[in-house]
């Protein structure tokens, strides 16, 4: 199963500071052939994910109860890290180091020109869509059941925060039947 | 402990005979894994292995579509918008658990005639957001002990993409119910 390109994805919709976001995530598990390999993609994706809403909630244009929010869903996103984390131990693998600048900074550049919560809103959900599209993925490599049972757990807790920030966000909270994080076809 | 409602709950989702949720998830796939180091392998594929758990998954989707039919004849307005969308949602996956079924050689289960003992008596809208709540619940646990299960990577995305769904009816259901609406960062089933 391929990621989709840096095209695909701005065919699809999406704003050319979002793609190398979007592609990294969604190219996470690419390579990946082992377990370890899978496990230590989704370490670096949720890495990414607590750097994202850490930066999202720095950005200074969040009211009270989006605060709340997405600190929220950073800590679900940083418990995810520690099991994950935990788990590649187990198997054996190296964490992916924690991006550093400038690749944080083309990374989080839709954070840095957005000018309204809206704007981090939506930049949540496309990191969040994304999210379930690689554990998505994950589903179709993973050998362990132990594994599998874990990343299906968060796939779906990555699913409730695309259900709230929807909402916060004022668009439909259950638009599709079939979560996959990526468009019909 | 399994309360009253709760068993009278999986008789109506097919399952008979049982002590609780537990038993429910066993006839999804067996117990869920202990978190240990140990890495066991998934099975080679086996579509009739396959085609019981989709067939059990689909015992629990056609309750959940008995749940929602009768949610829809007495939520108000406002709910009732809401019970639709679940609805139409839980008879895709159905028709998606059946085609996968036939697909595989397999034939898919029928719903039942009487799904009284799920849906209950409800005396208020709260009363059948929480029927409601409790089919959700069923259903993610079921599944979730049903991926490991499957052999068919493929068959195992198409339920985790079910699961996540209904994992997302559940934050819904809870928020009407004036619940947080992401109690935890895992989804178990359990809340």
């Amino acid at each position: 199963m391929n990621p989709p390109s840096r095209r695909e994805l701005l065919r699809r919709g999406a704003t050319a500071s979002l793609v190398p976001l979007l592609l990294y995530v969604r190219t996470a598990f690419a390579e990946a052939q082992s377990d370890a390999g899978v496990i230590a993609g989704a370490v670096g994706l949720e890495e990414v994910a607590v750097f994202a809403y850490d930066a999202a909630l720095k950005t200074r244009l969040l009211d009270g109860p989006t605060t709340q929010l997405l600190q929220r869903v950073k800590s679900h996103e940083e418990a995810h890290l520690g099991v994950l984390k935990a788990a590649l131990q187990r198997l054996g693998g190296t964490a992916p180091p924690a991006p550093a600048s400038p690749t944080a900074s083309k990374l989080l550049a839709p954070l840095a020109k957005a000018k309204s919560q809206k704007d981090v809103l939506a930049f949540a959900i496309a990191l969040e869509t994304a999210t379930v599209a690689a554990y998505y993925d994950a589903q179709g490599k993973l050998k362990s059941p132990e594994l599998l049972r874990t990343s299906a757990e968060v796939m779906a807790n990555e699913g409730q925060h695309l259900v709230v920030l929807r909402k916060a966000l004022g668009r439909p909270q259950l638009p599709n039947a079939f979560e996959t994080g990526k468009p019909s076809p | 402990m399994v309360s009253a409602t709760r068993r009278a709950f999986l008789r109506g989702a097919g399952v008979t005979g049982v002590a609780g949720s537990a038993v429910l998830l066993g006839a999804c796939g067996g117990k869920s894994q202990p978190a240990t180091g140990s890495v066991p392998t998934a099975t080679a594929a086996n579509p009739s292995v396959d085609v019981d758990i989709l067939n059990r998954a689909l015992d629990v989707e056609n309750t959940a579509i008995a749940v929602y039919t009768a949610a829809t004849k007495v939520l108000p307005a406002d709910a009732l918008a809401l019970a639709k969308i679940i609805l139409g949602q839980e008879m895709a996956h159905a028709d998606a658990l059946t085609k996968a079924v036939q697909q595989i050689g397999g034939t898919p289960n029928q719903p039942k005639g009487d799904y009284t003992s799920a849906i209950g008596q409800p005396k208020s809208q709260a009363d059948m957001l929480r029927a409601a709540e409790m089919i959700e619940n069923t259903a993610v646990t079921a599944y979730l002990d049903a991926i490991p299960k499957l052999t068919d990577p493929k068959l195992r995305q198409t339920v985790a993409s079910i699961l996540t769904d209904e994992a997302e009816h559940l934050s819904v259901l809870r928020e009407r119910l004036g619940l947080p609406p992401v109690p935890a960062a895992f989804v178990r089933g359990t809340a």
